[in-house]
């Protein structure tokens, strides 16, 4: 590993003028993303994870601090980046490949060095002789692996998710973790991902920031030792289930998580 | 068990029409007639105020036996048309420049809307003296009244956008020209075609109101031309031919809609949400 973390976030601000004053979404938040490093954010509705990834992304402006991608400055949206969310967002007018190569569109790359790539990568999520099917004919779960591919086809070196499986229900969600790891671990690509599920987070993650809200402050990073692949044997494993009820505890007996 | 089964088939078919539907439709509209033609002729009622069914038909027959209709049936269709293109491809773009620029809105957009509050027949005449009494003056009357529902929907639909998906457009570092095209157009794409929708029929309203006011062809004109002449039933089967260039015209937007956007068709042997 270089002294050049993925991504270094340093004393990071956001602050929303609304109705009453300001809201204060994120307080001096503070940490680095290694090369290769699947890291998630855990917290509570309001807490502001969101709103870290949207800063990333380019989305939204930062109020003070600064984000270093690669050791740059990061000034708005970054090819080094790419992005799922929490809805899949496919344009229902674009088949499966035109949706995933809609990157290399809009950024004007040559189609045809992309096109080996992205129907590569349709082959890696499982979508293999859905190429040509629009989005209305695949489930959800499928649409999301579609995004994930879309996410992947201008090879960023960093992958950010915001909930991306918050909408599927619980047997597709597990299965979808399953791929997610296969897919990091093939790919290598530095992950960063939102969720509000300590289990999920628990499961894929290198290391788990776990943030309190109002305003948005990260209260503990729990670094997760645990072998890999990871399967979900390991949800009854003992030190599975200590982590878990670790991330737990920090926000006492509040249910706050589903 | 009949119950079940009724409900089974509605399920599969929710909107369609069965035969039956198509009969009772038509059971109702030869009452009407019938009753129209009874009542006619029992009460005595000159044909110069209300002519039966049955001599309406007599005369969409000789009107379109003669041939002297598709003349004039031509000039109208092609103030329509044209009409129609100029009204619609100006409400489009004033409305993607409305849409897309806060300084055209701010600088256009209340007083088009102003413009709308004046009934636009009541300028007709002006149209006239200004552009004569060729084409010209009903072609761009046409284009007066489409304009307006065209505008306010493509205005209303390039808005109407899911901020998801700017959002991905923005991560991409999409020019606003990308965002236009990629996403805000293909969703603005039904509620364009509504208004067109609506558009195409008030066209209609539009060729004959200008033929109306100072013309020497077209159905608006003959129609004037028959009401001179006391020709009643000769007039409702003009208003027979109108009606269905109006159904016909409709059918034409649908059937381009279905084919722009086929994505929202729904689709045989989907696969499920």
């Amino acid at each position: 590993m270089t002294a050049r973390p993925a991504v270094a976030v340093a004393s990071l601000d956001k602050a929303y003028a609304a109705r009453g004053g300001r809201i204060q979404a994120l307080r001096d938040v503070s940490f680095d993303v290694g090369h290769g490093e699947f890291v998630s954010v855990v917290g509570p509705s309001g807490c502001g994870k969101s709103t870290i990834l949207k800063i990333l992304a380019g989305i939204v402006r930062k109020s003070g601090g600064a984000i270093a991608v690669d050791g740059e400055p990061l000034a708005g949206p970054s090819d080094k980046i790419g992005i799922v969310f929490q809805s899949p967002v496919l344009l229902p007018w674009r088949t499966v490949y035109e949706n995933v190569v809609l990157p290399v569109e809009v950024r004007r790359q040559p189609l045809a060095p992309a096109r080996e790539r992205a129907l590569g990568l349709i082959r890696l999520v499982g979508l293999e002789g859905f190429e040509t099917r629009y989005p209305a004919e695949l489930s959800g779960g499928m649409q999301q692996r579609v995004a994930i591919c879309r996410a992947l086809v201008t090879d960023p070196a960093i992958l950010l998710m915001d909930e991306p499986f918050g909408a599927l229900d619980a047997m597709t969600r597990e299965h979808m973790n399953l791929e997610l790891q296969r897919i990091w671990m093939e790919s290598r690509k530095t992950v960063f991902l939102i969720t509000h599920s300590i289990q999920e987070a628990v499961f894929l993650s290198d290391r788990v920031i776990v943030m309190t809200s109002r305003p948005g402050r990260i209260d503990e990073i729990v670094p997760i030792d645990l072998p890999r692949p990871r399967s979900f044997d390991l949800l009854t494993d003992a030190r599975f289930g200590a982590y878990a009820r670790h991330i737990r505890a920090k926000f006492g007996s509040q249910a706050m998580f589903a | 068990m009949a119950t079940r089964d009724d409900d089974a088939d509605e399920s599969l078919e929710p909107q369609g029409w069965t035969r039956r539907d198509v009969a009772i439709s038509a059971a109702g509209l030869a009452v009407f007639l019938g009753a129209w033609e009874l009542a006619v002729r029992a009460l005595d009622v000159p044909a110069v105020v209300l002519p039966p069914p049955s001599s309406v038909l007599t005369s969409l027959v000789s009107i379109i036996r003669s041939g002297a209709v598709f003349w004039h049936l031509g000039v109208t269709l092609t103030e329509i048309l044209a009409g129609f293109a100029v009204g619609a491809s100006a409400a489009f773009v004033l409305g993607a420049l409305i849409a897309q620029f806060r300084i055209v809105d701010r600088l256009l957009y209340p007083y088009i809307v102003a413009f709308q509050a004046v009934p636009k027949v009541a300028i007709a005449p002006l149209l006239v003296i200004w552009f004569g009494f060729g084409l010209e003056s009903k072609i761009l009357m046409t284009a007066v009244i489409a304009f307006f529902p065209i505008l306010v929907n493509t205005v209303v639909g390039l808005r109407t956008v899911e901020q998801d998906r700017i959002d991905l457009m923005v991560a991409l570092k999409a020019s606003r020209w990308q965002v236009f095209r990629y996403v805000r157009l293909p969703t603005a794409l039904p509620f364009i075609f509504a208004g067109l929708d609506v558009g195409i029929v008030l066209s209609v309203i539009g060729a004959i109101v200008g033929e109306f006011v100072g013309a020497n062809a077209g159905l608006g004109y003959l129609l004037l031309v028959y009401n001179n002449d006391l020709r009643i039933a000769a007039m409702f089967a003009l208003l027979i031919i109108l009606a269905a260039l109006g159904i016909i015209l409709h059918g034409v937007v649908q059937f381009v809609q279905r084919r722009v956007m086929f994505w929202s068709a729904p689709r045989a042997g989907s696969g499920g949400p």
